[in-house]
């Protein structure tokens, strides 16, 4: 830490520079709750949930054995003290020693084998591609088999789909991160209480614990100015001269992608056709002015904030008489959008507008997030409007997850052949049905007073190393 | 309340260029009337701040003839300061207190006297100038709490007028008056202070370090290096690898212990280290190539410079405990991130501690001297070091500056009220503080890691 934090601050309309009260070569202080607002309502608490708001909350509930701090950085063993590749096809893991799970249960190579196993078993656990199988054959050390060389193994095993869950019993999975829930969860909570766990693999956090509340845009902007909430997205009013509540700005690269998949609900025989229109058609540059935080037109899948290549041309345009077929079968699609993401609905009200070129009218169907991950799984939809987020600052993975949008299966099968790379989803089925939009920052304004309150690779905060400093 | 410290301390600043101490104090302070009056001014303007609270209380005010100042000088001064803080402070009673001479801590006997602040202040003479320098001391007493916090240090100086000359020299210009209980501060006073910065090959994230019989131990999270003074320079001798088995819970930040020893038979040194990424630490043997090149034993806990024995962090957390020491409760603060113990010749002890930061209070010096009420100032980095230098006892600590970036390491005496006897800027951060056989010449010296991580450099500061 350095010795005078510097913070960049949201004051009067333009980032400045402050420099904190002075303060010596010291550590950050333990004590103290963070209350912020969730900015995707979590569906399942669960790692293996495709839903946003899940993958949002997923690292501060539950490790994976290994963890990637940055973009480009080889990944860093946490819960794992060495990996034997004796047998490339049948590596063994052996976990640290006295691990334990958030209840202080120790964490055993067994937890980890039927974390992997069940998510092995689930389309949320994608990517673990060329896992096979996975067994204890100890207390702490867990032999995996793998389709295929894994050079890779690391990576895959710092996703979300590698999070180590403890006790499954009663539905409700253990913890192995930073944070176990204080509170009920039931879907349409409006609150979820996090409390630090005594002794993670990761250190104890800082915060004693964590309020995520379940707020609209709107809300969110007046609790934040209120003082009610240390993170939100940023209240507009943060952006003008004299904002009453200055904040810290948090932004990361653009690293999420928004797009449009088309659905099952559209005959297979057009379904082509409308992704391809969609793709030609759509102002991007527009589109993307709907969204409060930095955002740049997508052409590809692979965001290039993760190394992928710039994208090539623009799409070509559609056939004539595909568009002919579009709107003789579908003159009238609904588009499913997140009811809580204001700002995807602006965008999807942009695209109303973009599809009525096109000879389709579409409405908007806004739903709650459980609503909406029921239906994507099902595949239940003509249009869906979503943004990805990426297992790992990876820029192959990141590409993989959006065609795990629509075809998870599809996404392990093409990882279980090869490691994945930016252009892996090309001429793979399923990937023609998706449009990609914009990769997009994520911009949060943080109380100033909370430091070290940053933004992982993928966006996501990283409260288990926030601390105040008051003083 | 921080910052108006801060900005206080920054009046005091010593501040060293090419190893010479030059004096710098805030205009709208300074005692430049001259004569006991301004230094009298000076001093009341630096108090009233941190007097705030003390309406209706009892408040003392006792100054100490130091190096080349008469009792009777600082008789006077007391009198005009007790003067001035009786018409500005509001307290109930401002004393010249002089009682209690050479009967344990003076803060001990003004609570005995029933004072609840003490203005403890040392009058001397150097060279063309006389300054004063002290502290606020706040004395909280009852059946239940005896604490004593320092609020605020004092500091002033004058140019010798005729004035001063004549009073400072009534007592034949030589230490007189009532005398601390410990006199640590050298018959000759601290004087100038000569400073060394070596720059080094940038270390990183420092985390501790050592000094011993000319040899300068820095650990990281991962690593130990091995300097050894040579002149103006910082040879490295050794750079060892931290490895073993990796810890399953460690502090979210990194927390490191390193210490040079004697081996028994004291022929040759040991370093012990330990970082807190791994369960064990380790025991190298120095020769004069270096470390060895395999561990001569693995270590349990941290080995805290200063501390004997060694030290268990608090599961999950970045503090020690007494008990994980191996002290009784009391022995140092309830949580501390770091600490040393003085023993002296006669058998009386000195401990120090930082107590940990919470999220609303920072980081604080602790300081207990022969068993007194412990003493705390705040406002401090998590680094510490205690010891004898050829000028006296010193505790050493990283403060920050107002406003800035940089680190100052601050020494202070064991003397009541910690008065500050230098403090020093550099840019960076404090990363390390040692107290020790620096330079292989038989005396002790602080040596400080500071590192200005922007411009990815690391120096060794050498303070004699």
């Amino acid at each position: 830490m350095s010795a005078a934090v510097v913070l960049r601050a949201v004051v009067g309309g333009a980032l400045v520079v402050v420099a904190a009260a002075a303060q010596a070569e010291t550590r950050p202080a333990y004590g103290g709750a963070g209350r912020a607002a969730a900015t995707a309502t979590p569906v399942r608490l669960d790692p293996l949930s495709m839903a946003r708001g899940d993958q949002e909350l997923a690292p501060l509930l539950w490790e994976a054995p290994f963890r990637v701090e940055r973009a480009g950085a080889a990944p860093r063993p946490l819960l794992v003290a060495s990996v034997d590749v004796a047998q490339p096809l049948r590596p063994r893991l052996t976990l640290k020693r006295e691990l334990r799970g958030c209840d202080g249960r120790a964490l055993r190579a067994s937890d980890v084998a039927a974390s992997l196993t069940r998510a092995i078993g689930e389309p949320g656990g994608w990517a673990l591609g060329p896992i096979r199988a996975a067994r204890a054959i100890s207390d702490d050390v867990v032999e995996l088999e793998l389709a295929r060389p894994a050079p890779d193994l690391a990576l895959l095993l710092s996703t979300p789909a590698a999070m180590i869950t403890t006790g499954t019993g009663g539905g409700r999975r253990g913890g192995s991160g930073p944070f176990h829930l204080a509170s009920t969860f039931s879907t349409g909570a409006h609150e979820l209480r996090l409390a630090a766990c005594a002794t993670p693999a990761g250190g104890r956090p800082f915060l004693d614990g964590v309020t995520l509340r379940i707020l609209d845009d709107s809300e969110e902007a007046q609790a934040f100015e209120a003082g009610s909430l240390d993170l939100s997205r940023p209240p507009p009013s943060a952006l003008v001269p004299g904002a009453r509540r200055p904040a810290t700005q948090l932004e990361s690269a653009m690293v999420r992608t928004g797009l449009v998949a088309v659905g099952r609900a559209v005959e297979p025989s057009v379904a082509r056709a409308l992704a391809a229109a969609l793709a030609h058609r759509v102002d991007r540059a527009r589109l993307r002015r709907a969204l409060r935080a930095p955002a740049r037109p997508a052409f590809a899948l692979a965001p290039p904030a993760l190394g992928a290549p710039e994208p090539p041309a623009a799409p070509p345009s559609p056939r004539a008489d595909d568009l002919e077929l579009l709107r003789a079968r579908h003159p009238k699609l609904k588009l499913l959008v997140d009811r809580q993401s204001d700002e995807e609905r602006a965008a999807a009200e942009r695209l109303l507008v973009e599809a009525e070129r096109l000879g389709v009218e579409l409405t908007l169907e806004p739903l709650d997030a459980a609503a909406l991950e029921e239906r994507r799984a099902r595949g239940d939809y003509e249009l869906l409007l979503t943004t990805v987020i990426p297992p790992a600052p990876d820029a192959g993975l990141a590409e993989l997850a959006a065609l795990a949008v629509v075809d998870p299966a599809a996404a392990r099968r093409l990882l279980a052949r090869a490691p994945a790379q930016a252009g892996v989803t090309v001429g793979a089925p399923g990937v023609e049905l998706l449009v990609p939009l914009w990769h997009r920052a994520v911009r949060l304004a943080a109380t100033p007073q909370l430091h070290e309150l940053a933004l992982d690779p993928v966006g996501r905060p990283t409260w288990a190393d926030a601390f105040w400093w008051r003083r | 309340m921080r910052s108006g410290r801060a900005g206080l301390l920054a009046v005091l600043v010593g501040l060293v260029t090419g190893g010479v101490a030059a004096v710098v104090a805030a205009p709208s302070v300074r005692a430049a009337q001259g004569g006991l009056d301004g230094l009298a001014d000076a001093v009341t303007a630096r108090a009233l701040p941190s007097l705030a609270d003390a309406r209706g209380l009892d408040v003392a005010v006792r100054v100490e003839a130091g190096a080349q100042a008469s009792a009777a000088a600082a008789g006077t001064l007391g009198e005009l300061i007790a003067a001035r803080l009786g018409k500005s402070a509001g307290a109930r009673v401002v004393d010249v207190w002089r009682g209690d001479a050479g009967r344990g801590p003076i803060e001990e006997g003004a609570r005995r006297a029933g004072y609840e602040r003490l203005v403890a202040l040392t009058l001397e003479a150097e060279g063309a100038r006389a300054r004063v320098r002290g502290a606020v001391i706040a004395l909280e007493g009852g059946p239940w709490v005896a604490r004593t916090e320092t609020r605020a240090q004092l500091w002033a100086a004058a140019p010798l007028d005729d004035e001063l000359r004549a009073l400072l020299a009534a007592n034949g210009g030589t230490p007189s008056g009532p005398s601390g209980p410990s006199g640590p501060v050298a018959p000759d006073g601290p004087g100038p202070v000569r400073v060394r910065t070596i720059a080094v090959a940038d270390l990183g994230e420092v985390v501790a370090a050592s000094a011993r019989a000319g040899r300068i131990a820095v650990a990281t999270p991962r690593e130990l290096v091995l300097f050894e003074l040579r002149g103006e320079r910082a040879v490295e001798r050794a750079r060892v690898a931290l490895d073993g088995e990796w810890g399953a819970s460690p502090p979210r930040a990194a927390v490191g212990a390193v210490r040079l020893q004697p081996t028994p038979e004291g022929e040759a040194l040991l370093v012990e280290v330990r970082s807190s990424l791994f369960v064990d630490g380790a025991r190298w043997r120095v020769d004069a190539g270096g470390a060895g090149r395999a561990p001569t034993g693995r270590v349990r806990g941290f080995p805290l410079d200063g501390i004997e024995g060694a030290c268990e962090l608090v599961g999950g957390f970045d503090w020690f405990t007494p008990s994980g020491c191996g002290r009784a409760a009391g022995a140092l603060p309830d949580r501390f991130w770091s600490a040393a113990e003085l023993v002296r010749r006669d058998g009386t002890r000195a401990e120090a501690a930082i107590v940990p930061a919470t999220a609303d209070r920072a980081a604080r010096l602790w300081v207990r001297d022969r068993g007194a009420a412990p003493v705390e100032v705040a406002g401090v980095g998590a680094q510490l070091a205690l010891g004898t230098l050829p000028r006296g006892e010193v505790v050493a600590t990283a403060e920050g500056v107002d406003g800035a970036g940089p680190d100052a390491i601050t020494l202070r005496a064991l003397a009541p009220g910690l008065p500050v006897v230098h403090r020093l800027e550099r840019p960076g951060a404090v990363r390390a503080l040692a107290l020790g056989d620096v330079d292989g010449d038989g005396r002790a010296e602080v040596v400080a890691v500071v590192r200005d991580a922007a411009q990815r450099r690391t120096e060794l500061v050498v303070i004699q």
